[in-house]
């Protein structure tokens, strides 16, 4: 009984210092974060301040755009896609076999005809069966193939793609039209870049007009709300932190500008992950680390795509749930990284921080809980120690949310109105009352699906937050 | 430690909830504070743009004088919020009003803080100072030897820019050399070039044909990419000497019977066919025309319609059947360029009903349109 | 010149601010819309003149604006005179421009003087 008692005051009293550590290692990251964003602000400064430099003169860019049963979205996200401010880009949208009528609508609407565009096999994908082009959008094209997936998809559209640099979009997000010119600046600034990433922010609350963000207000519901400040947390601040130690694991799928050269290299996405976005920066960076080679992986914070973000508690759980297992899978596939010094400070330290601190989390978090709970029922520890341990889990957490939300308004302040705030700082502690939990628990269920191996995708449903008249 | 904390956990939990709430509070008040200090540093901003965007109009319309817009000059924003004018202004105007507007720019602040610029670690800020004294009208002659070594840096935005210079402000012999190590360079883009042909172009004298001869040799020298080349040929068409009409014909005799470049290919076939160069069409006849590249068969499917041969007419027609859209279409466009051809006569049974009189429609369109 | 009624569509504020400022001081009334969809509601609105028309406009561009004029039954297109104004200067572009009823085509950049002589030859014709 005693070894008991002992056993799991040790535990306890470790489950302590790891949420301790862990918040305030998060804590730190968002003020890095802060240099960092100051940084990029200076830089892109160069670029606008004198309006010297025109988008022209850089580089030409692929956008990306693999679909499968969008026919209620294509055409709005095709036509803002063909809106945006930039000379030298077309638009590849790759029909990934869908079996709705996404491919009639796109035909229909922009015109299209079979063309014969010769298309070197730089990657293995799926069979391609035609290629469309239109006149009145002469940088329109779409790819018809036999189904194969996100990756897959984005692989033809690789080598469909004749330009210097590729933008891989997910069909729901809407990119803002200045976006590619800013993802650019890191490749003229640093030309041996290989992939950018950039900020994806929520789009649900906010008013849309000619496929333009016109009002950014926090979503109405409770989760959409909580995600508004996860997202603020973690995909803005938390990225840009990590892009500080030059240690960028992950680009969203959403959004991402890559060299395509490298990409090739490397040979494209994965197709058997459901984390192909991560596993491709990894991949990157084993690749030229491997070879020392100089190149340059970064994080924007300026530019925005906005993308909608599930509705429901059983979407979104599915939702993270997929993330979990693609974070997993990536680092087991890439576990010779970790902790190797060959690797610097990605291998040494971003790595096993993404493995002790994100993949482990929900397990600690959750077991912790129940240690906890289990501990002050047997009298192992009073209610004292309960309440640090509920501090250090909780309101240390609060602390982290109110941070980003001051970053926030330090930094980019695009919610407009006040009360947008006041509910970001309201919702940064209910962020952490019950969203957390619930987060931890999904995350939990995705290990374990994980380690069942389950690679299934799940839906998204769509509640039409763009449509507007574009 | 673990007594410590167990003796003095409540206070240390009361020190954190405290610390939270008020950390909150000082966020809200801090966003509160931050947008009013924002929108009166932004309305200070709009107005000093709006002031000076009048004074800029004035100016350069001759409404006022040097002096009088001098003296309104005072803080630093002045002149950064004037650089900014100036450059929107730059693009769209020429003539009168852009000479006066690079009398402003030559302002003192202004051009120390781009020589300034120019000593920069940083490759970017080296090319924004090339950039500006590529629009000046006289650049220190001691500075024309370090921009000629910055056409060779690899960073593409400062080559490109220190060319820029060069090209406004160097002797031939500079010119050259920087065009020759700009081209080499993969980070710039065909537009980019594009650019700084025309500078090229713009820049010598209109007996001179230095920029059709400078390519022709490039070209001749053959260490460059094929996409490159191609860009070059085109370029080198553009300029219009009919001396390189010969030089580029040899260039197309000399295509392999496979592997050819479709870019090169196509640039040679556009370009000869401008020069009116009928001696291309027999090759078109047996070799290209069933080119593996689509791009290839559409230049081929447009020539022929320009050279109007009789013997070109069942090539065409083969072409009518392409499975490119693109190269029906021109070819359909050419035949219509035949007169004694009705095309809807030439319509056959596989071809797609609708899209075949849609191409018609279009063609006669244009056609009434003067395209 | 007589006193005329005048519309200037363009996006980039500098170029739009100065073409104003001239014509203003010329004696004609003016407006200025920043985008293609006000651009269009001003020129059935206001009933310009004369119209000078960027292409390269966010919302609809210039030749869109044209086309959507001349499939409007219910307008008159054939009363209001359209100056182009664009970097976008190739011949296809220039061609379609004057399909689409423009009098005159500006490429960027253009000279002052130019541009006004010929929008006085426009507004005299």
């Amino acid at each position: 009984m005693d070894v008991l008692f002992r056993t799991l005051l040790v535990i306890n009293v470790l489950i302590f210092f790891y949420f301790i550590v862990v918040n305030l290692s998060y804590i730190s990251l968002i003020l890095f974060s802060y240099i960092q964003t100051r940084r990029s602000k200076q830089e892109s400064s160069i670029f606008q301040l004198s309006g010297l430099f025109d988008t022209r003169l850089y580089n030409s860019i692929s956008i990306l755009s693999p679909a499968y049963n969008e026919e209620a979205s294509i055409i709005e996200s095709t036509r803002a896609l063909l809106n945006l401010e930039f000379s030298d880009y077309e638009v590849i949208v790759v029909n990934d076999g869908s079996k709705d009528s996404t491919l009639e609508k796109l035909i229909t609407e922009f015109g299209l005809k079979k063309i014969d565009r010769y298309v070197p096999v730089s990657i293995q994908t799926k069979k391609i069966k035609d290629i469309y082009g239109s006149k009145k959008y002469p940088n329109l094209f779409v790819v018809d193939k036999y189904n194969g997936g996100k990756a897959d998809a984005l692989n033809s559209g690789i080598n469909v793609s004749r330009k210097d640099l590729i933008c891989a979009v997910d069909s729901d997000t809407l990119l803002e039209p200045t976006v590619l010119q800013q993802m650019l600046m890191a490749f003229v600034a640093d030309p041996t870049t290989v992939a950018v990433g950039g900020v994806v922010r929520v789009a649900n609350g906010c008013k849309f007009d000619l496929g333009e963000v016109s009002e950014v207000h926090v979503p109405k519901s409770f989760i959409g709300r909580v995600q508004a400040v996860e997202y603020l947390r973690a995909f803005l601040f938390g990225r840009t932190g990590w892009d500080y130690f030059d240690s960028l694991l992950i680009i969203s799928g959403a959004f991402g500008v890559f060299d395509r050269e490298s990409v090739i290299k490397v040979n494209g996405y994965l197709d058997d992950t459901v984390g192909e976005d991560m596993e491709l920066v990894v991949r990157l960076h084993r690749y030229y680390r491997d070879r020392k080679e100089k190149y340059r992986i970064r994080f924007l914070p300026e530019p925005v795509c906005w993308t909608e973000v599930p509705e429901t508690w059983k979407v979104l759980g599915r939702q993270r749930n997929r993330w979990q297992r693609g974070l997993a899978d990536t680092l087991w596939r890439h576990r010779g990284m970790m902790l190797n010094p060959k690797y610097g400070r990605l291998g040494f330290f971003a790595m096993p921080f993404f493995f002790f601190v994100e993949l482990l989390s929900p397990v600690v978090e959750l077991g912790g809980y129940i240690v906890l709970a289990v501990s002050l029922w047997l009298g192992v520890i009073n209610i004292q120690f309960a309440l640090l341990f509920l501090t250090a889990a909780i309101l240390l957490g609060m602390i982290l949310s109110v941070l980003s939300v001051l970053m926030e308004e330090l930094t980019f302040r695009r919610y407009d109105r006040l009360s947008d705030v006041l509910i970001l700082i309201l919702f940064a502690f209910f962020e952490n009352l019950g969203f957390r939990q619930m987060h931890a628990w999904w995350r939990f269920r995705g290990m374990i699906d994980f380690l069942k191996g389950d690679k299934k995708w799940g839906e998204m449903t769509r509640t039409g937050t763009f449509s507007s008249r574009i | 430690m673990i007594d410590y904390l167990n003796t003095h956990a409540e206070q240390i939990v009361l020190i954190v909830v405290i610390f939270l709430a008020l950390f909150s509070l000082l966020v809200f008040v801090g966003a509160i504070g931050s947008r009013w200090l924002l929108n009166r540093s932004e309305k200070r901003k709009a107005r000093i743009r709006s002031d000076l965007s009048n004074l800029v109009i004035q100016y350069i319309s001759n409404d006022i004088s040097f002096e009088e817009i001098k003296s309104e000059l005072t803080t630093k924003t002045d002149y950064a919020i004037l650089l900014q004018i100036s450059n929107e202004l730059d693009r769209s105007l020429e003539g009168e009003e852009a000479e006066r507007l690079k009398r402003l720019m030559n302002l003192q602040p202004i051009r120390s803080y781009f020589e300034d610029r120019f000593e920069s670690n940083n490759p970017l800020e080296r090319a924004k100072a090339c950039l500006y004294f590529s629009k000046k009208t006289n650049v220190k002659q001691t500075l024309i030897p370090a921009i000629v070594k910055q056409t060779s840096e690899e960073h593409p935005m400062l080559a490109y820019a220190a060319c820029m210079v060069i090209l406004n402000h160097g002797s031939e012999e500079q010119k050259k050399l920087a065009i020759e190590n700009l081209l080499q360079n993969d980070g710039l883009s065909n537009q980019a070039l594009n650019d700084i042909f025309a500078e090229f172009q713009a820049n010598s004298a209109h007996e001179d044909t230095g920029g059709a001869g400078l390519l022709m040799e490039l070209i001749e020298k053959g260490k460059f990419t094929d996409h490159r080349t191609a860009l070059m040929i085109r370029t080198l068409g553009e300029l219009g000497y009919f001396q390189s009409a010969d030089f580029l014909l040899e260039k197309f005799f000399e295509l392999p019977k496979t592997g050819y470049d479709p870019e090169i290919t196509t640039a040679l076939i556009d370009i000869l066919v401008k020069f009116g160069m009928a001696e291309i069409i027999d090759r078109l006849h047996k070799q290209f025309v069933q080119s593996k590249h689509s791009e290839v068969r559409e230049a081929v499917a447009k020539a022929l319609g320009i050279f109007c041969k009789e013997e070109s007419i069942p090539f065409l027609k083969w072409l009518l059947v392409d499975q490119d859209f693109y190269v029906r279409f021109h070819a359909a466009t050419s035949l219509s360029n035949y007169p004694e051809i009705d095309l809807r006569k030439l319509k056959t049974p596989d071809m797609d009903d609708k899209e075949y009189s849609e191409l018609l429609g279009e063609i006669e369109a244009g056609k009434e349109g003067g395209y | 010149m007589n006193q005329a009624r005048i519309l200037v569509v363009e996006d980039e504020e500098m170029t739009a601010r100065l073409i104003l400022y001239r014509l203003k001081s010329l004696g004609h009334e003016t407006r200025h819309a920043k985008d293609g969809v006000e651009g269009l509601k001003m020129i059935k609105e206001f009933n310009p003149d004369l119209v000078v028309l960027d292409v390269m406009l966010p919302g609809k561009s210039g030749f869109e604006i044209l086309q959507e004029l001349h499939d409007d039954p219910g307008f008159e297109s054939g009363n209001i005179r359209v100056i182009m104004l664009s970097n976008k200067k190739s011949v296809e572009d220039v061609s379609r421009g004057f399909n689409l009823g423009a009098m005159e085509y500006v490429p960027k950049p253009f000279k002052m003087d130019e541009f006004l002589l010929r929008l006085k030859r426009v507004l005299n014709q």
